[in-house]
């Protein structure tokens, strides 16, 4: 199970949060802590509610019962414009990309630079290409999205979310729908950007087993709470209930 | 054209054929054009600005968009608002003078009424409070149709839910409230400016 990390070392407090959706539970007690400069990676089945514990962080959705936290801050009954200032704190990876269908890959990882910052054209160009180049698609510069393939969309994706050096960046199922080859160069580029980075990370995904390479602690998200926490080193050999049952298929 | 047609049989009963250029003049000005554009422009660009926006939203780009703290309002929506506002006056004035061309054709050239007679009616009759009338139609109906087009795309989840059937429901329902609206806007503005 995982130590308590104390108060100091949380980004993101999830406490007690209920929430009914169509009249069914959703969650009931979920209670989650996610350690500042860690990668915590929630898993669960289709369904368990890991999308909607995201959109509590992101602030699209409430609980019905319950508080968000981050950094020691309740972020439930914020205002819209407090809320942008608690969203420019995330970079955020959507489970389909959300690449914008209108512009290409320069201008869709360009684009949170251009809107807020005051960098001029040319240093907004280095900063692109280095990360484009970081994530081996400088050649795609110029195409659409659409002419992208799954892996090159997560990438680009991956590639905008980190251009305002984001404190905690958040992952909703990045790997899905991608072969197992393309799925582990997305792991390979997420580490290497996080050693680098050191941002917080909260991972929610399906990808078992693959997934815990890329966690420090492993959350499993069933029956609408967290019914353990692991440290990803030992998650195979300590996990129980849902996870045990999911690796022993 | 049709305008010109009809307009010169019912003026000619009234032996008042040399008006036809202010009948034209005047109801292209004052209503058809103003509000057949208005209803074109929600056909061509309004269905695809709430669809535009609709994908965006289900594709949830515009999600991507607030977590960049970037304002979807000024971003998305103001750029085609005033888009709206500075072509749909045109388009009005184009549609008023390719009526009134048309009128001239079939007036004019096919059933002979006389040009002087028709020039001079229509400048009789376009005054200021005419042409007035014609701009805040159609900056009112500007404003009208993307409120209620881009709205209903960037709401699409919560009138009709998420999928393709939801973008089609939700594309249909801001195509007709538009429309109606129009119309019905029209009347007031009308009523208001006559």
């Amino acid at each position: 199970m995982a130590r308590a990390p104390n108060k100091a070392e949380i980004a993101i407090e999830l406490v007690g949060i209920r929430k009914h959706l169509g009249g069914l539970p959703v969650h009931s007690d979920l209670n989650l802590r996610v350690e500042k400069g860690k990668t915590t990676v929630v898993v669960g089945a289709s369904g368990a509610g890991k999308s909607v514990m995201l959109k509590y962080i992101l602030g699209f959705m409430t609980p019905d019962a319950g508080d968000v936290r981050v950094y020691g801050k309740s972020i439930l009954g914020l205002s819209e414009t407090e809320m942008k200032k608690i969203r420019s704190l995330y970079g955020v990876v959507f489970q389909g990309a959300a690449l914008f269908d209108s512009l290409n890959v320069f201008d869709n990882v360009a684009l949170p630079l251009v809107e807020k910052t005051k960098k001029t054209r040319s240093e907004i160009e280095e900063q692109v290409m280095h990360y484009l180049s970081e994530m081996r698609i400088a050649d795609a510069r110029h195409k659409m999205p659409a002419e992208l393939s799954g892996g090159m969309q997560r990438r680009v994706a991956l590639a905008r979310a980190l251009q305002l050096n984001p404190e905690i960046v958040l992952f909703d199922e990045p790997t899905t729908g991608l072969d197992p080859e393309t799925s582990e160069n997305i792991y390979d580029l997420f580490i290497e950007t996080q050693a680098r980075l050191k941002y917080t990370a909260l991972i929610v995904s399906h990808d078992i087993p693959r997934i815990f390479r890329v966690g420090d602690w492993i959350a499993v998200l069933n029956a609408g709470k967290i019914e353990s926490m692991i440290d990803s080193k030992n998650a195979v050999k300590k996990a129980g209930g849902w996870l045990r049952k999911m690796l022993d298929v | 054209m049709v305008l010109g047609l009809q307009g010169y049989h019912v003026l000619k009963r009234f032996g008042a054929d040399g008006f036809l250029g202010s009948l034209i003049a005047k109801s292209l000005l004052a209503e058809l054009a103003p509000v057949l554009s208005g209803l074109l422009i929600i056909g061509r660009a309004g269905s695809a600005l709430c669809a535009e926006i609709g994908v965006m939203r289900l594709s949830e780009q515009i999600e991507a968009l607030e977590c960049l703290a970037i304002d979807i309002y000024n971003y998305l929506v103001s750029p085609k608002l005033l888009a709206m506002l500075i072509s749909l006056p045109l388009l009005v004035f184009v549609f008023t003078v390719s009526g009134m061309l048309g009128g001239y054709f079939s007036g004019c050239i096919v059933l002979g009424v006389s040009v002087g007679d028709y020039y001079q009616s229509m400048r009789d009759i376009i005054d200021y409070a005419t042409v007035r009338m014609a701009l805040i139609k159609s900056m009112v109906f500007a404003i009208f149709i993307v409120t209620v087009t881009a709205f209903r795309g960037l709401y699409v989840h919560q009138y009709s839910g998420r999928g393709a059937l939801a973008l089609s429901r939700t594309t249909t329902l801001a195509v007709v409230i538009a429309s109606v609206g129009v119309l019905l806007i029209d009347y007031l503005l009308t009523a208001v400016l006559i």
